[in-house]
């Protein structure tokens, strides 16, 4: 079993052409460094592969009041945005040199934990995507686009084409705990923004990544930061909350109760940078 | 491989039995189901495509009811083949009696053969959790569904 056919459309309507013709047979990859692996150990045997490189989805483009990311850019655009230091800090923390290269940012939402670093600080950020099908085109916010493990809301003739994003307000942190420095997928992978306002949190996000079956926000860490005064109380309140939320799995990385721990201890290490830098945003 | 959970479903033990025993329903809430097929007495087959990343491809799916206790369990012989590899296992459901509704309690054992095997088998039970989980979800739906369009239509 190898590879027949191998399409590289030059843009999107003719990637979703291909994809209504040869339906779930068909393997999409943008940078290819989660499918190549796959396909090299024999695991994914796919008879046609469609390569989004050339569809001109590689772009990163800014408008006033948002950040157009196109699905293919690479990781390593990310490392431009410098007025959004949490993408920047979660690009940093993918991979090595050679994976931000290739790897891309649509292609990280569908990283299966404990990988998927980008897709975490993205859900701190209020992240839209923009999804393509033959004839429409729809929009999902990020929080509700995973369904499950490794499965998505993304519709099987449809292709995702962007991801948006608002200049962020307030603070924000980034913490990832690997088993070394770099280039290593998570023990747990932590995003928090906070607006604080007269003191007080008006708004506050709180993104988990390896600690569930997807990357997801902690509501109820969130409603327990919000009106508080960032202290300790409820930064440990907030922390436990958090865990609570959690639903880690064992694996060759890490147990599931050292990422429990661990969960704690990087949301109040989050939280306590906010909290000693309210006015400024860097992660 | 073993997956084990439960889930509690807004409809009665004997109309959740009926909907289990009865895999064209069954197969119908596995996410990505194209079509569900009899072909005998107690077997059935199915094809869904699962639009995994990475993973692209079809499955064949093929289930024989091989014991059944109305309205309290049920048991299934499966096998699920596709171009990574096949999943051969028995899955056992149990319902019981809850308030508003009926529990159901399901275990299975499964064998993976062939490229699937050589991934991390967290990977591939964590993914069978989430299908199971996002198909009983479903049928829980449907379930529900039925119930409102039975109680509409006042049928007895």
């Amino acid at each position: 079993m190898s590879v027949t056919e191998y399409f590289r459309p030059a843009s999107v309507n003719e990637a979703i052409e291909l994809l209504a013709r040869h339906g779930p047979d068909l393997l999409v990859m943008a940078g290819g460094t989660i499918a190549m692996p796959l396909v090299n150990e024999g695991i994914s045997a796919p008879e046609r592969v469609m390569s989004l490189r050339a569809a001109g989805l590689d772009g990163l483009r800014r408008e006033p009041g948002r950040i157009r990311i196109g699905a293919a850019c690479p990781l390593q655009g990310l490392l431009e945005l410098d007025d959004v230091p949490l993408l920047q800090a979660a690009a940093r923390h993918t991979g090595s040199w050679a994976i931000r290269n290739m790897g891309t940012v649509g292609g990280n939402l569908f990283a299966p934990p404990p990988a998927g670093d980008v897709t975490v600080a993205l859900l701190a950020l209020d992240a839209v995507l923009v999804v393509a099908g033959a004839g429409s085109r729809r929009e999902i916010r990020l929080d509700s686009f995973h369904t499950g493990f490794m499965t998505t809301a993304l519709g099987p003739d449809e292709l995702l084409v962007e991801i948006r994003i608002a200049p962020p307000t307030g603070a924000t942190a980034f913490h990832k705990l690997g088993r070394r420095q770099a280039s290593t997928p998570a023990v747990v992978t932590v995003a928090a923004r906070a607006i604080v306002d007269g003191g007080r949190v008006s708004e506050a996000r709180i993104a988990l990544g390896a600690v569930g079956p997807h990357p997801f926000r902690a509501r109820a860490a969130e409603a327990a930061l919000t009106g508080s005064r960032l202290d300790t109380a409820s930064i440990t309140r907030t922390a436990t909350a958090a865990v609570d939320a959690s639903d880690p799995a064992t694996d060759g990385i890490a147990s599931e109760w050292y990422r429990r721990r661990m969960t704690r201890l990087l949301v109040e290490r989050a939280l306590t940078d906010i909290a000693d830098r309210p006015a400024g945003g860097a992660a | 491989m073993r997956v084990a959970g439960h889930r509690t479903l807004a409809a009665p033990r004997d109309e959740v039995f009926e909907a289990i025993h009865d895999p064209t329903m069954l197969l119908a809430c596995i996410p990505g189901c194209e079509a569900v097929e009899r072909v005998s007495p107690t077997g059935y087959r199915a094809q869904f495509a699962l639009r995994l990343p990475s993973i692209a491809g079809s499955y064949e799916l093929s289930v024989r009811v091989v014991d059944a206790i109305p309205p309290a369990s049920c048991r299934l012989d499966g096998r699920v083949v596709g171009r990574p590899g096949a999943v051969t296992g028995q899955a056992t459901l149990e319902l019981t009696d809850v308030d508003g509704g009926s529990l159901l309690d399901y275990t299975v054992d499964a064998r993976i053969d062939g490229p699937l095997a050589w991934l991390d088998s967290t990977l591939v039970e964590r993914l069978a959790r989430g299908i199971l989980e996002q198909g009983l979800a479903r049928l829980d739906h449907d379930l529900a569904r039925r119930a409102m369009a039975g109680d509409a239509e006042a049928r007895p």
